[in-house]
């Protein structure tokens, strides 16, 4: 019977001291990489973003951004270690960022210009 | 509310969903089998009313949390509620599997005559 | 990643929680503690062990406040007092120091400590005075996001990662908890490395809502530092117009450098009482006292809605003058904010509702515990295959050292701090400083003979050692000069009291986990149940 949280992940099955192959260490450290330092970025960027377009109240907007921007970040976490390949895990990450990028990048635009 | 009415409610609100998580564990079928021994089973019947009793229980309860702290703190009551009893019951079953129906019974009538007393006490 | 949606969620659930989890222990346990925050503190000041007479109304408690504030603190730029209540009897009034008169001072920065504060008996108006100066349960509380010897900033922003962790831990927990409901009562005890997973299973699901929530509304309340990029694309840098919206108040009060009486403060509480229907006044503060442009403003006292956001009336202070609009609400957003902070801090919650998020919180602390300890009983096996028996590699002995210095250790290093609060000296200079480095130097030196020797033997030690200092308590209590059990039960000091018999129920709980834990090599380890539950001292 297997239980749920039995044998994973890359230390699954082989005696601690043995190497990992360098190919799985680093694959890894990049998912980690992106997970934290990505989703940051990408929880601050749809912050930012719903911050400014959301119609409500100013001071109602950005707390509900940010509540909302809370939320974000672990869910993209779970997306750099569920994703099914690294280039996957982090070209996802690029996506999702490119929609609230835009939005703010146009609104500044639209500052700007008034 | 009186102040007698709410320790007796509270105490009827943790009977009920104590003898309600209960009710939903026997339907179970590793904690049937703990109280009436391996390779048995509850019925089809037997497990939806045993589902429909502990829901029952777990119902009471929080409609009594509700009445007693009011709509806000009282969801959050019930869900603490809850917690704890159902930690307690988790602790019953794997001590005193033996004992759970028993316990469940127990807790539903308690349960039931201090919700009477509660209710009188409120309204006199 | 590899093998599935599980499987990888399994991993992240895994790491997440094992490398943060020393430190989420020590918050959780701060935490729990927290919500006994003012039970704490009066227990730790015996001074004020004692049944005050009569209760006075909330009237006469402001006119005695006003009074003594007016003969201590005149010239204060402000002013502020705390009701008396159930969780705290005495009347605790607090003053900004008048400022200094000679210009040739260099501006101080102002700390917590250069308040000045005063406690005082509401019946009479008295200073209760020579009250031993002592952090009290605040320091749990600062303690578990502020951590401690270093800025604030630093801690809050170490606890907001580690608490990001535990939400990714969780999310990821249930993700990959394949049985959630066929296991939510199973517990097997003495059966090893499945009573772990089954003790660290129940623990987590039993009160997923709450550790969901506490999770969630602890990153809420620090949010707008983690996450400040919604305040800066809205505010730029009109940041401070920001928190005027979020929290209201009456925001900066110029003086008008006429010197005016202020008016009784007992019918400014009677007025505000009356607009909130009958509901109590919590906390008072007076800005500019003795200036015309004085403003009062007073909060109504917890426990009617969850937010943390409570109603504020402010009003003129020399002429009565109702300054702030009763009819002013926030949007839903800002009170949501408000409900979710509250929900976090549980100031609202009556004496059941809180023992509730206690026994909660407790649930918490048995989740990182068992947590760790698993991982190390997982590994256990591994190391013994490669190594041979009973040996272990570097990782694990350095996972048994932290998950018995941040679990047993912090176990001895609480009780602790309230056996230094009580064998102290009252006169040592910056008491609070001391109590505290007690605690720490007593973590550390458990910690450090965790680092030493690993093993079950220590285990059982510093439960043991932790057990007995709790425990014994009470008996210090009442030997102290503090009310003993016969008198706070019998009198009804029953924070004091709450406080001896809960100290006494962790104490022999973890005495019994000492004692089941048998010494030797097998993993057969006795019922979870016992284990280090205890998390939150009271």
């Amino acid at each position: 019977m297997l239980s749920p949280i039995s044998d994973a992940g890359p230390t699954a099955e082989r005696a601690p001291t043995a190497t990992l192959h360098w190919r799985v260490r680093a694959a890894v450290a990049v998912r980690t990489v992106a997970a934290i330092g990505g989703g940051y970025l990408l929880a601050s960027l749809a912050t930012r973003a719903l911050a400014i377009t959301l119609p409500m109240a100013a001071v109602d907007a950005v707390v509900t951004a940010t509540l909302t921007g809370l939320v974000v970040y672990p869910c993209a976490v779970m997306w750099c270690f569920a994703a099914r390949t690294v280039p996957r895990a982090c070209l996802g990450l690029v996506a999702a960022c490119a929609l609230p990028t835009l939005v703010i990048l146009a609104h500044q635009g639209a500052a700007v210009a008034r | 509310m009186t102040a007698f009415a709410q320790p007796v409610l509270v105490l009827a609100a943790l009977g009920a969903a104590m003898s309600g998580w209960i009710a939903l564990s026997l339907a179970m079928s590793r904690h049937w089998q703990n109280q009436h021994g391996r390779g048995t089973e509850p019925s089809e019947r037997q497990r939806r009313t045993l589902q429909a009793t502990g829901a029952a229980g777990l119902l009471v309860s929080n409609l009594v949390c509700l009445f007693i702290w009011g709509s806000a703190q009282g969801w959050i009551a019930w869900l603490g509620l809850l917690t704890a009893m159902a930690l307690a019951a988790a602790w019953v079953l794997s001590y005193a599997p033996r004992t759970a129906h028993v316990l469940a019974v127990a807790c539903a009538l308690s349960a039931g005559c201090l919700l009477a007393w509660g209710i009188a006490l409120h309204a006199l | 990643m590899m093998g599935g949606l599980r499987l990888s969620m399994a991993w992240l659930h895994t790491w997440s929680g094992l490398l943060v989890g020393w430190i989420l222990f020590m918050v959780f346990a701060g935490g729990t503690a927290s919500y006994f925050r003012d039970e704490i503190t009066l227990w730790m000041k015996p001074e004020l062990h004692r049944a005050l007479p009569h209760p006075v109304t909330q009237p006469v408690a402001a006119d005695r406040a006003q009074a003594l504030l007016e003969q201590r603190a005149a010239g204060s730029p402000r002013w502020f007092f705390s009701m008396p209540g159930e969780r705290n009897p005495a009347l605790q009034a607090g003053w900004i120091p008048a400022p200094s008169k000679s210009a040739g001072d260099a501006p101080k920065k102002r700390t917590r400590r250069s308040f000045g504060s005063a406690t005082i008996d509401p019946a009479t108006g008295v200073d209760l005075g020579k009250v031993r100066a002592t952090q009290g349960g605040d320091f749990f509380f600062r303690l578990h996001f502020d951590l401690h010897y270093m800025s604030a900033l630093w801690g809050r922003w170490i606890v907001g990662f580690c608490s990001m962790c535990m939400l990714v831990a969780i999310l990821s927990g249930i993700v990959t908890h394949k049985r959630i409901f066929k296991d939510f009562f199973t517990f097997r005890p003495g059966k090893g490395q499945r009573s772990w997973l089954d003790a660290h299973n129940v623990t987590a699901v039993l009160a997923l809502p709450y550790h969901l929530m506490i999770t969630y509304t602890g990153l809420v309340t620090l949010m707008f530092m983690y996450l400040p990029s919604g305040v800066q694309g809205v505010y730029q840098d009109r940041t401070a117009a920001f928190y005027k919206a979020l929290n209201g108040g009456p925001g900066d009060v110029k003086p008008a450098g006429v010197p005016a009486t202020l008016m009784p403060l007992g019918a400014l509480v009677r007025q505000a009482s009356g607009i909130w229907h009958g509901a109590a006044v919590g906390r008072v503060v007076v800005n500019l006292p003795g200036d015309a442009n004085a403003t009062v403003t007073l909060t109504q006292q917890e426990g009617h809605g969850i937010s943390h956001d409570l109603p504020t009336i402010t009003f003129n202070g020399v002429t009565g003058a109702l300054l702030s609009d009763p009819a002013d609400t926030s949007g839903g957003a800002v009170q949501t904010r408000g409900v979710l902070y509250g929900l976090h801090v549980g100031r609202f919650a009556d004496p059941l509702v809180r023992a509730l998020f206690f026994l909660s919180g407790l649930a918490g602390c048995a989740m990182v515990a068992t947590g760790v300890v698993m991982w190390a009983v997982k590994e256990r096996p591994k190391h013994a295959r490669m190594l041979g028996p009973g040996r272990t590699g570097f990782s694990l002995r350095l996972v048994d050292a932290l998950n018995l210095g941040s679990i047993a250790g912090l176990l001895v290093a609480m009780p602790v701090f309230f056996w230094a609060n009580r064998l102290l000296p009252v006169a040592t200079q910056q008491r609070p400083e001391a109590e505290i480095l007690w605690f720490f130097t007593a973590w550390g030196s458990a910690a450090l003979a965790a680092f030493v020797m690993p093993n079950r033997p220590m285990w059982k030690c510093q439960l043991a050692l932790g057990g007995i200092l709790f425990a014994l308590l009470p008996v210090l209590n009442a030997a102290t000069g503090g009310a003993g059990l016969v008198t706070s039960l019998g009198q009804g000091i029953w924070p004091v009291a709450g406080f001896d018999l809960v100290s006494l129920a962790l104490g022999l709980l973890l005495l019994y986990a000492a004692a089941k834990l048998r010494s030797g090599g097998t993993v057969n380890q006795p019922a979870v149940k016992e284990m280090p539950l205890a998390g939150g001292a009271v």
